[in-house]
C-alpha cells in the first residue's frame, strides 16, 4: 500500500515535469490605475479566476504576462477570447521575449479592438467573455484552460449589425389605421331630439311672431298656382330625398327634368301674380 | 445494330433513373502523379451505384485539350477536381472557365491538399469567398490523442441539410489538410469546422488561421443554384478513411451534385377566403385573403413533400406590409402545401407583390412572386351616412333645415307685408 | 335704408354726444352703449314692424344659427370630426341658407336696381333647392 502511494507520487512528479506550465501569470491594466492581478502558475488542471475581471470602459486594455522555461518551450501559445457557446472566438498571439533563463510571453488585449460581435453578444446575453490559454507542443501534457472571464460593465451600447444570412426574419403584421369611432346611438339620439326641438321652436316662433296672416293668399283661381308652386317645391325636395335614399343620379336627373319644366312654368306664372312688394 | 440499341436503351434507363435532379455526367480531373484513383474506389463505386457516369481525365499525361463546353452547352453536369501539381491544369482549364461552368449551372467538387492547389481552382474558390491556406500550410492540433490525424466530432458539422448525423458519437478523421478562411457571404455553406485548439501554419511558422475560424469542408450555393464544395484534404475522401468519413463523403457528393437539399415549388395560389379568385373579384383594401404555396423535396429518387417551419410569405409594396410564417396545410404525394391562413390586406391601395422567397443555407433557393393591384374602395362601397351614428345628427340637421325652409317658403308667400290684425299690432308695441 | 347704415348713423350721433364730456368715465361709456343699443333696437323693431316677412326671415336666421350651433357642439363634445363630410354638409347647409336668406332680406328691404323683388324671391328658391341637393349629395 505504502509502495503504491510512493509510486503514484513519483508518477505524478514525473508527469508534472513533462507538463507545460505558465509561470508567474499576472494580469495588468496598462493605461489605468487599476492594480494588477496575480494568477500564479497555470497548468492543465488550474481553475480559472473565480471572479470575472470587470471591464469598465471600452478603451480599457488588459495585458497578460507569463513566463515559460526554455526547456519546455511550447510550439503553440495562444489566447482564445470569445464566447465558446456561440462558436465565436478570436485568437490572440503573444509577443515573445526570449531571455536565456525564461521565455516571456505578453498578450495585450485592447478592449476597443475586440471584434464588435463579441462585445455586442456578451453585453446582450449578459455572458462574460471567456479567455482561455493554450500552451501546446506535440506529445506533452498540453494546457488548454480558461484563465479568467471578462465581464463588460461599461454602459455604452456596442454598435453591431449582424451579417446577412439566409434565415427567417421576424414576422410583420400590418398595423391598420384605427377604425373611426362612433358615438353610441342614444347620445346621437339626444342631439337629434335637440334639433327637432329647435325645429319645433321655430314653428312655435313663426306661429307666435304675429307675422303670419295669410293675407297674401290669392283668393281667386290663382290659388291653384300657389298650390302648384308649393307642390313643385315639395316635389323637388322629395326627389332629392329619393336620391339620398339610393336612387341613381340619372333617374334623379330625369325626374328633376320632368318636374322642372312644369315647375318652371308654374313658378314664373305664380311669381308674376305674387305680390312681393 | 443490336449493340447500339442496347447502349441507347441503357443510356435511356440511366437518364430515367438519374439520382441527380440536374444530370449525372461527371468529369473527374486528377493528376496521376498525386492521386491514385484506386484509393477512392469506395467513393466512386458508391457514385456509380447511384447512376453517375464518370469520366476520368488525368492532366499529367493527357495532351489533348480538356473541354467543359461544347459550343454553348456544357458537356458535363458535375466536375470533380482532385489536387493537381504545378501549373498543369492551367493549360486545360482556367479559373474563368470554372466560373463559367458554375454560371452555366454546373456543380464543382474541388479537393485540394496542402501540397498542391492549382491556380485555376484557387482563383475560382477565391471568387466564391473561400480562401484555402497556401501551399504547405497544414492543420495542426496538439490536443489530439493520436498524432497522425485529427478527429472531429459531430459538433464540427455546421449544416444539417448537407449532413445530419444519425449518431452523435460519430467523428471524422482528418489528416494532412488545408484550412480555409471564409468570406462573410450568405451563399457560403460551412460544412465542417476546425477544432478550437487547432491552427494552420506553414513552413515559416506563421499562422494562416487559428481555432474555429478555419474550415475544412465548405460548400457554396450560387444564386443560380449551382453548387460548389471544397474539401481541404484528398485523404478525407479516400478508402483508408472510409470507416469514419465514408458517409459524410457520400453525403457531400450527394449534396454537391444535387441529390439532396434540392427543393422546388409547384407554384402558389391566392384568393379571397371564400375561394373567389383575383380574376373574378380583384382585391380591394382590407379584403380577407389567403395565400398558399407548395414545396417539394428531392430525396434522391423522387419528389416528396418538403417539411419546414421557417417558410415565410411577404406582401410588399416597397416595404413589406406583412411577413407571415407559413403553416403546413394539406399535402399530396409530391407536395406539401403551406398557407398563411386568412389575413386582411392592408388599408393601403397600390401594386403589391405577393412573394415567398425561401432561401436557406444548404437548400436550393426558391423564390416565387406575383404582382397584383389592390384597389381602394369605390364610391358606393363606403358606409352610408345613416349607418354612422355620428352622421345621423348632421343628416337630421339637414332635414331640419329643408323642412324649415319649405315651411318658411309657404309662410313667406302667404304672408302679406303689413298686418291689419289687432293682436299683432299690440304685440309689436 | 338698410339697418346697418342706420346703426352707423345712430352711432355717429351718440359719438358726437360723448365728445361734450371731456373725460369719459366708465359710467358714461356703459350708458352710451346702452343708448346705442336701445336706439338700434328701436330702429330695428320699427323696420321689422313695417314688413312681416322680415320677421319671418329673421326668425329663420336665428333657427339656422341654432341648428349650426347644435351640430358644432355635438362635434366638439365627441371630440371627433368623423364623418367630416357629414358635418360639413350639415354645417354648410345652415351657413348657405343663412347667406341666401340675408341676400333675400337685403333685396326685400331695398331691391337692387333692375331686379324685382319677385325675381329675387324666385332666385332664392332656386338657389336654396340647389343648396339642399348639394348638401344631401355631399353627406352621402
Amino acid at each position: 500500500m505504502q509502495l503504491m502511494r510512493h509510486l503514484f507520487a513519483l508518477c505524478a512528479l514525473v508527469y508534472s515535469c513533462l507538463a507545460l506550465q505558465a509561470k508567474n501569470v499576472h494580469l495588468t491594466f496598462p493605461g489605468s490605475q487599476r492594480r494588477g492581478i496575480l494568477l500564479g502558475d497555470i497548468e492543465s488542471q488550474t481553475q480559472k479566476l473565480e471572479e470575472p475581471v470587470q471591464v469598465n470602459a471600452q478603451d480599457e486594455s488588459l495585458e497578460l504576462n507569463f513566463a515559460v522555461s526554455p526547456a519546455e518551450k511550447p510550439e503553440q501559445v495562444e489566447l482564445l477570447v470569445g464566447l465558446p457557446e456561440r462558436g465565436l472566438e478570436v485568437v490572440y498571439e503573444p509577443k515573445i521575449t526570449d531571455n536565456k533563463e525564461l521565455i516571456m510571453y505578453r498578450f495585450s488585449i485592447d478592449v476597443s479592438k475586440i471584434p464588435k460581435a463579441l462585445l455586442h453578444y456578451s453585453k446582450d446575453d449578459e455572458e462574460p467573455i471567456s479567455v482561455s490559454m493554450i500552451l501546446a507542443s506535440p506529445e506533452s501534457d498540453n494546457v488548454f484552460v480558461p484563465v479568467f472571464d471578462m465581464s463588460l460593465t461599461f454602459n455604452d451600447e456596442v454598435e453591431y449589425t449582424e451579417p446577412v444570412r439566409y434565415e427567417a426574419k421576424p414576422e410583420i403584421r400590418h398595423v391598420f389605421n384605427p377604425e373611426p369611432k362612433t358615438v353610441p346611438w342614444p347620445l346621437a339620439q339626444v342631439f337629434v331630439f335637440i334639433i327637432s326641438l329647435v325645429v319645433f321652436g321655430l314653428v312655435i316662433a313663426l306661429m307666435s311672431s304675429g307675422a303670419l296672416n295669410f293675407g297674401n293668399l290669392p283668393l281667386n283661381f290663382n290659388i291653384v298656382y300657389f298650390f302648384a308652386f308649393i307642390g313643385s317645391i315639395i316635389g323637388f325636395e322629395y326627389i332629392f330625398i329619393q336620391y339620398y335614399i339610393g336612387k341613381s343620379i340619372f333617374e334623379t336627373l330625369l325626374a328633376a327634368l320632368y318636374l322642372g319644366f312644369p315647375a318652371l312654368w308654374v313658378g314664373t306664372k305664380f311669381l308674376r301674380i305674387f305680390k312681393c312688394t | 445494330m443490336l449493340r447500339s440499341f442496347i447502349v441507347a436503351l441503357l443510356t435511356f434507363a440511366a437518364l430515367a433513373n438519374a439520382r441527380c435532379v440536374q444530370g449525372s455526367r461527371t468529369l473527374v480531373i486528377y493528376d496521376e502523379r498525386l492521386s491514385v484513383l484506386d484509393n477512392y474506389s469506395n467513393l466512386f463505386n458508391s457514385m456509380r451505384e447511384r447512376d453517375y457516369t464518370l469520366d476520368f481525365i488525368s492532366v499529367a499525361n493527357e495532351t489533348s485539350s480538356l473541354q467543359l463546353f461544347k459550343g454553348e452547352n456544357k458537356i458535363y453536369d458535375n466536375l470533380m477536381v482532385f489536387p493537381i501539381k504545378g501549373k498543369t491544369l492551367n493549360k486545360h482549364v482556367s479559373g474563368k472557365s470554372l466560373l463559367q461552368f458554375s454560371l452555366a449551372g454546373g456543380n464543382v467538387l474541388a479537393v485540394s491538399s496542402p501540397e498542391s492547389l492549382s491556380d485555376p481552382v484557387r482563383l475560382f474558390l477565391n471568387q466564391l469567398g473561400i480562401y484555402p491556406s497556401p501551399k504547405d500550410y497544414r492543420l495542426v492540433d496538439h490536443f489530439q490523442k493520436s498524432s497522425d490525424g485529427i478527429r472531429i466530432g459531430t459538433d464540427g458539422l455546421k449544416n444539417r441539410f448537407v449532413y445530419k448525423p444519425y449518431d452523435e458519437e460519430e467523428d471524422f478523421f482528418i489528416t494532412n489538410s488545408s484550412v480555409a478562411i471564409l468570406d462573410n457571404r450568405e451563399q457560403l455553406v460551412p460544412i465542417l469546422v476546425a477544432p478550437r485548439t487547432s491552427y494552420a501554419s506553414g513552413k515559416g511558422k506563421d499562422l494562416w488561421v487559428s481555432g474555429s475560424q478555419g474550415y475544412l469542408v465548405v460548400g457554396f450555393q450560387a444564386l443560380n443554384n449551382a453548387r460548389t464544395a471544397w474539401v481541404g484534404s484528398p485523404e478525407f475522401l479516400s478508402n483508408s478513411n472510409h470507416q469514419s468519413n465514408g458517409i459524410l463523403a457520400k453525403e457531400l457528393t450527394k449534396w454537391t451534385f444535387k441529390e439532396k437539399g434540392v427543393i422546388k415549388t409547384n407554384g402558389f395560389r391566392h384568393s379571397h377566403i371564400d375561394g373567389t379568385s383575383y380574376e373574378e373579384a380583384p382585391y380591394k383594401i382590407k379584403d380577407a385573403v389567403n395565400y398558399e404555396v407548395s414545396f417539394s423535396e428531392w430525396n434522391g429518387e423522387e419528389w416528396q413533400p418538403f417539411e419546414a417551419t421557417d417558410i415565410q410569405f411577404e406582401l410588399k409594396m416597397l416595404d413589406p406590409y406583412y411577413r407571415l410564417n407559413l403553416i403546413p396545410s394539406h399535402r399530396d404525394e409530391t407536395y406539401q402545401w403551406y398557407t398563411t391562413g386568412d389575413f386582411r390586406l392592408p388599408d393601403h391601395h397600390g401594386v403589391f407583390t405577393f412573394q415567398v422567397d425561401y432561401k436557406r443555407a444548404g437548400l436550393s433557393l426558391v423564390s416565387v412572386s406575383d404582382v397584383k393591384a389592390i384597389r381602394h374602395l369605390a364610391h358606393d362601397e363606403y358606409p352610408r351616412s345613416w349607418e354612422i351614428t355620428n352622421a345621423r345628427v348632421y343628416i337630421s340637421g339637414i332635414f331640419a333645415v329643408i323642412f324649415a325652409w319649405v315651411l318658411f317658403v309657404i309662410f313667406f308667400v302667404s304672408t302679406s307685408k303689413t298686418t291689419k290684425n289687432f293682436n299683432t299690432e299690440k304685440k309689436n308695441n | 335704408m338698410s339697418p346697418k347704415v342706420k346703426k352707423a348713423a345712430v352711432a355717429a350721433q351718440t359719438g358726437s354726444g360723448t365728445l361734450k364730456s371731456k373725460i369719459p368715465s366708465s359710467g358714461t361709456i356703459s350708458k352710451d352703449f346702452s343708448d346705442a343699443f336701445n336706439v338700434s333696437l328701436e330702429s330695428y323693431l320699427s323696420q321689422v314692424k313695417k314688413d312681416n316677412r322680415l320677421k319671418l326671415i329673421d326668425i329663420f336666421c336665428v333657427f339656422l344659427v341654432a341648428i349650426a350651433l347644435v351640430q358644432t357642439v355635438f362635434m366638439a363634445m365627441i371630440r371627433d370630426t368623423f364623418p367630416f363630410n357629414a358635418f360639413l354638409a350639415g354645417f354648410i347647409v345652415c351657413v348657405g341658407q343663412f347667406v341666401l336668406l340675408i341676400s333675400l332680406r337685403l333685396q326685400i328691404v331695398d331691391s337692387f336696381p333692375g331686379i324685382s323683388k319677385n325675381r329675387a324671391f324666385g332666385e332664392f328658391v332656386l338657389a336654396s333647392l340647389v343648396l339642399h341637393f348639394i348638401s344631401l349629395h355631399f353627406i352621402n
